[in-house]
Protein backbone atom coordinates (compact mmCIF):
# COMPACT_ATOMS: atom_id res chain seq x y z
CA UNK A 1 0.00 0.00 0.00
CA UNK A 2 1.39 3.33 -0.65
CA UNK A 3 1.43 5.00 2.68
CA UNK A 4 0.06 8.36 1.24
CA UNK A 5 -2.92 6.90 -0.43
CA UNK A 6 -6.14 8.37 1.49
CA UNK A 7 -9.28 5.74 1.75
CA UNK A 8 -12.72 7.29 2.33
CA UNK A 9 -16.33 6.51 2.59
CA UNK A 10 -19.87 7.99 3.36
CA UNK A 11 -21.06 7.16 6.74
CA UNK A 12 -24.43 5.43 6.86
CA UNK A 13 -26.31 3.44 9.61
CA UNK A 14 -23.89 0.09 8.45
CA UNK A 15 -21.87 0.44 11.05
CA UNK A 16 -20.60 -3.26 10.62
CA UNK A 17 -19.37 -2.51 7.20
CA UNK A 18 -17.99 0.70 8.29
CA UNK A 19 -15.81 -1.51 11.29
CA UNK A 20 -14.94 -3.99 8.45
CA UNK A 21 -13.66 -1.38 6.16
CA UNK A 22 -11.39 0.35 8.54
CA UNK A 23 -10.40 -2.77 10.12
CA UNK A 24 -8.90 -4.30 6.70
CA UNK A 25 -6.84 -0.45 6.68
CA UNK A 26 -5.39 -0.22 9.65
CA UNK A 27 -4.53 -4.18 9.93
CA UNK A 28 -2.43 -3.58 6.60
CA UNK A 29 -1.31 -0.40 8.01
CA UNK A 30 0.35 -2.65 11.09
CA UNK A 31 -1.92 -1.54 13.72
CA UNK A 32 -3.09 -4.93 15.52
CA UNK A 33 -4.92 -6.47 18.63
CA UNK A 34 -6.13 -3.87 21.31
CA UNK A 35 -5.02 -0.96 19.74
CA UNK A 36 -6.99 -1.91 16.54
CA UNK A 37 -10.11 -2.87 18.50
CA UNK A 38 -9.72 0.38 20.61
CA UNK A 39 -9.35 2.72 17.41
CA UNK A 40 -12.14 0.57 15.91
CA UNK A 41 -14.65 1.58 18.63
CA UNK A 42 -13.71 5.56 18.60
CA UNK A 43 -14.39 5.45 14.81
CA UNK A 44 -17.60 3.91 15.64
CA UNK A 45 -18.44 6.53 18.38
CA UNK A 46 -17.35 9.25 15.45
CA UNK A 47 -19.93 7.86 13.12
CA UNK A 48 -22.53 7.61 15.67
CA UNK A 49 -21.96 11.39 16.39
CA UNK A 50 -21.92 12.43 12.76
CA UNK A 51 -25.21 10.11 12.40
CA UNK A 52 -27.43 11.52 15.61
CA UNK A 53 -25.80 14.89 16.03
CA UNK A 54 -24.03 15.68 13.17
CA UNK A 55 -26.71 16.26 10.78
CA UNK A 56 -26.78 12.37 9.97
CA UNK A 57 -24.49 11.70 6.85
CA UNK A 58 -20.91 12.59 6.67
CA UNK A 59 -17.54 11.00 5.68
CA UNK A 60 -14.81 8.70 6.96
CA UNK A 61 -11.20 9.22 5.64
CA UNK A 62 -8.14 7.08 6.81
CA UNK A 63 -4.40 8.06 5.97
CA UNK A 64 -0.93 6.74 7.55
CA UNK A 65 2.52 7.50 7.40
CA UNK A 66 5.45 5.47 8.90
CA UNK A 67 4.93 7.14 12.45
CA UNK A 68 1.38 7.68 12.74
CA UNK A 69 -2.21 6.27 11.57
CA UNK A 70 -4.98 9.00 11.15
CA UNK A 71 -8.89 9.10 11.05
CA UNK A 72 -11.18 12.00 9.85
CA UNK A 73 -14.59 12.18 10.68
CA UNK A 74 -16.49 15.13 8.87
CA UNK A 75 -19.83 15.94 9.08
CA UNK A 76 -22.27 18.59 7.70
CA UNK A 77 -23.62 20.39 11.14
CA UNK A 78 -20.53 21.63 12.78
CA UNK A 79 -21.97 21.51 16.25
CA UNK A 80 -18.68 19.42 18.38
CA UNK A 81 -16.13 22.36 19.24
CA UNK A 82 -12.72 22.10 20.03
CA UNK A 83 -13.95 21.89 23.67
CA UNK A 84 -15.84 19.17 23.09
CA UNK A 85 -12.53 16.56 23.52
CA UNK A 86 -12.49 17.31 27.13
CA UNK A 87 -15.55 16.03 28.18
CA UNK A 88 -15.97 14.04 31.42
CA UNK A 89 -16.80 9.87 32.09
CA UNK A 90 -20.51 11.05 32.35
CA UNK A 91 -23.01 9.46 35.22
CA UNK A 92 -24.33 5.57 34.50
CA UNK A 93 -27.67 7.14 34.44
CA UNK A 94 -26.80 9.49 31.55
CA UNK A 95 -28.12 9.32 28.33
CA UNK A 96 -25.44 10.10 26.22
CA UNK A 97 -21.85 11.86 26.61
CA UNK A 98 -20.04 8.17 26.67
CA UNK A 99 -18.89 8.44 22.86
CA UNK A 100 -16.61 11.54 23.07
CA UNK A 101 -15.43 10.59 26.90
CA UNK A 102 -14.61 7.37 25.10
CA UNK A 103 -12.61 8.78 21.68
CA UNK A 104 -10.50 10.44 24.27
CA UNK A 105 -9.69 7.43 26.05
CA UNK A 106 -8.92 4.85 23.08
CA UNK A 107 -6.48 7.02 20.68
CA UNK A 108 -3.02 8.39 21.13
CA UNK A 109 -4.56 11.81 19.71
CA UNK A 110 -7.84 13.32 19.92
CA UNK A 111 -8.78 16.58 18.63
CA UNK A 112 -11.84 18.52 17.03
CA UNK A 113 -11.80 21.43 14.79
CA UNK A 114 -14.42 23.07 12.33
CA UNK A 115 -14.24 24.00 9.26
CA UNK A 116 -16.49 26.17 7.04
CA UNK A 117 -19.65 24.88 9.01
CA UNK A 118 -18.71 21.05 9.53
CA UNK A 119 -16.50 19.43 12.66
CA UNK A 120 -13.31 17.59 12.00
CA UNK A 121 -13.09 14.70 14.64
CA UNK A 122 -9.16 13.77 14.22
CA UNK A 123 -8.53 10.44 15.76
CA UNK A 124 -4.18 9.39 15.89
CA UNK A 125 -2.46 6.06 16.53
CA UNK A 126 0.58 5.96 16.54
CA UNK A 127 2.19 2.76 14.29
CA UNK A 128 4.98 2.05 16.30
CA UNK A 129 4.11 2.97 20.00
CA UNK A 130 7.26 3.04 22.55
CA UNK A 131 6.55 1.19 25.54
CA UNK B 1 -27.98 -2.87 8.81
CA UNK B 2 -25.78 -4.50 11.41
CA UNK B 3 -27.01 -8.01 11.63
CA UNK B 4 -29.18 -8.80 14.38
CA UNK B 5 -28.33 -10.05 17.96
CA UNK B 6 -28.96 -13.41 18.37
CA UNK B 7 -30.72 -14.49 21.65
CA UNK B 8 -30.84 -17.73 22.73
CA UNK B 9 -32.76 -18.33 25.89
CA UNK B 10 -31.94 -21.29 28.81
CA UNK B 11 -34.35 -21.70 31.38
CA UNK B 12 -33.53 -23.54 34.54
CA UNK B 13 -36.11 -25.03 36.42
CA UNK B 14 -34.54 -24.36 39.52
CA UNK B 15 -34.88 -20.76 39.05
CA UNK B 16 -38.10 -20.00 37.43
CA UNK B 17 -38.08 -16.56 38.04
CA UNK B 18 -34.50 -15.88 36.40
CA UNK B 19 -34.14 -14.82 32.59
CA UNK B 20 -30.96 -16.52 31.38
CA UNK B 21 -30.05 -15.45 27.68
CA UNK B 22 -26.85 -16.25 25.68
CA UNK B 23 -26.08 -13.28 23.19
CA UNK B 24 -24.34 -13.22 19.91
CA UNK B 25 -23.05 -10.86 17.26
CA UNK B 26 -22.37 -7.07 17.02
CA UNK B 27 -24.38 -4.61 19.53
CA UNK B 28 -24.03 -0.87 18.09
CA UNK B 29 -26.06 1.92 17.41
CA UNK B 30 -28.28 0.14 14.63
CA UNK B 31 -29.18 -2.77 16.37
CA UNK B 32 -29.28 -1.70 20.52
CA UNK B 33 -32.72 -0.76 19.92
CA UNK B 34 -34.06 -3.55 18.50
CA UNK B 35 -32.41 -5.91 20.81
CA UNK B 36 -33.84 -3.35 24.03
CA UNK B 37 -37.27 -3.65 22.64
CA UNK B 38 -36.63 -7.61 22.31
CA UNK B 39 -35.74 -8.01 26.40
CA UNK B 40 -38.40 -5.90 27.20
CA UNK B 41 -41.31 -7.95 25.66
CA UNK B 42 -39.02 -11.08 27.27
CA UNK B 43 -38.95 -9.42 30.60
CA UNK B 44 -42.47 -8.44 30.91
CA UNK B 45 -43.48 -11.53 33.10
CA UNK B 46 -42.44 -12.68 36.73
CA UNK B 47 -38.82 -12.28 35.96
CA UNK B 48 -36.60 -10.50 39.03
CA UNK B 49 -32.95 -11.73 37.30
CA UNK B 50 -31.30 -11.81 34.61
CA UNK B 51 -28.21 -13.55 33.41
CA UNK B 52 -26.73 -12.48 30.39
CA UNK B 53 -23.80 -15.01 28.72
CA UNK B 54 -21.58 -12.62 26.73
CA UNK B 55 -19.12 -14.70 25.15
CA UNK B 56 -20.28 -14.42 21.69
CA UNK B 57 -21.32 -10.66 22.17
CA UNK B 58 -17.93 -9.46 20.07
CA UNK B 59 -18.48 -6.04 19.88
CA UNK B 60 -20.61 -2.99 22.20
CA UNK B 61 -20.32 0.82 21.54
CA UNK B 62 -21.56 3.43 23.85
CA UNK B 63 -25.24 3.08 22.71
CA UNK B 64 -24.82 -1.25 24.15
CA UNK B 65 -23.95 -0.06 27.18
CA UNK B 66 -26.87 2.35 27.69
CA UNK B 67 -29.46 -0.76 26.45
CA UNK B 68 -27.15 -2.95 29.66
CA UNK B 69 -27.69 0.35 31.63
CA UNK B 70 -31.39 0.34 31.04
CA UNK B 71 -32.10 -3.60 32.47
CA UNK B 72 -29.94 -3.35 35.04
CA UNK B 73 -32.55 -0.16 35.93
CA UNK B 74 -35.29 -2.23 35.46
CA UNK B 75 -33.93 -5.39 37.30
CA UNK B 76 -33.01 -3.16 40.10
CA UNK B 77 -36.65 -1.70 40.12
CA UNK B 78 -38.13 -5.15 40.66
CA UNK B 79 -34.92 -6.52 43.17
CA UNK B 80 -33.88 -8.39 41.43
CA UNK B 81 -29.94 -9.04 40.44
CA UNK B 82 -28.51 -8.91 36.77
CA UNK B 83 -25.46 -10.65 36.06
CA UNK B 84 -22.87 -10.64 33.11
CA UNK B 85 -21.18 -13.69 32.38
CA UNK B 86 -18.23 -15.10 29.95
CA UNK B 87 -17.65 -11.22 28.91
CA UNK B 88 -15.86 -11.11 25.59
CA UNK B 89 -12.42 -9.09 26.56
CA UNK B 90 -13.45 -6.63 24.13
CA UNK B 91 -16.55 -6.49 26.43
CA UNK B 92 -14.10 -6.58 29.39
CA UNK B 93 -12.22 -3.36 28.23
CA UNK B 94 -15.07 -0.92 27.46
CA UNK B 95 -17.03 -1.79 30.84
CA UNK B 96 -13.33 -2.03 32.81
CA UNK B 97 -12.69 1.56 30.87
CA UNK B 98 -16.02 3.00 31.25
CA UNK B 99 -16.14 1.81 35.40
CA UNK B 100 -19.59 0.00 34.46
CA UNK B 101 -18.04 -3.31 35.51
CA UNK B 102 -19.25 -2.27 39.53
CA UNK B 103 -22.97 -2.04 38.58
CA UNK B 104 -23.02 -5.18 37.51
CA UNK B 105 -22.49 -8.88 38.95
CA UNK B 106 -19.91 -9.86 36.72
CA UNK B 107 -18.98 -14.11 36.73
CA UNK B 108 -16.52 -16.14 34.93
CA UNK B 109 -18.99 -18.64 33.81
CA UNK B 110 -22.77 -18.91 33.60
CA UNK B 111 -22.60 -21.66 35.77
CA UNK B 112 -20.95 -19.55 38.81
CA UNK B 113 -24.04 -17.14 38.07
CA UNK B 114 -26.36 -19.83 38.45
CA UNK B 115 -24.84 -21.25 41.56
CA UNK B 116 -24.69 -18.12 43.25
CA UNK B 117 -28.41 -16.83 42.02
CA UNK B 118 -29.56 -20.09 43.33
CA UNK B 119 -29.19 -18.81 46.62
CA UNK B 120 -30.50 -15.45 46.03
CA UNK B 121 -34.55 -15.55 47.40
CA UNK B 122 -35.70 -13.57 44.26
CA UNK B 123 -34.25 -15.26 41.76
CA UNK B 124 -35.99 -18.89 42.58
Amino acid sequence: MNPDQRTYWPISTDLAALRRRVHRYVTQAGLTGTRRDDLLLAVNEAAINVLEHGGGSGTVTLWHDERDLTVNVVDIAGRLTAHDVHRRLPSPRAERGFGLWLMGRLCDEFTIHQERGRSHVRLRMRLHPTP
Amino acid sequence: MTDAVQLALHPDDTLPRTLIVTLSGELDYDNAEALHTRFLALLADDYRCLVLDLTELTFCDSTGIRIFLALRELIDDRGGIIALTDLHPRLVRIFQMTGLVQFFAVHPSRADALAILRDQPSAS
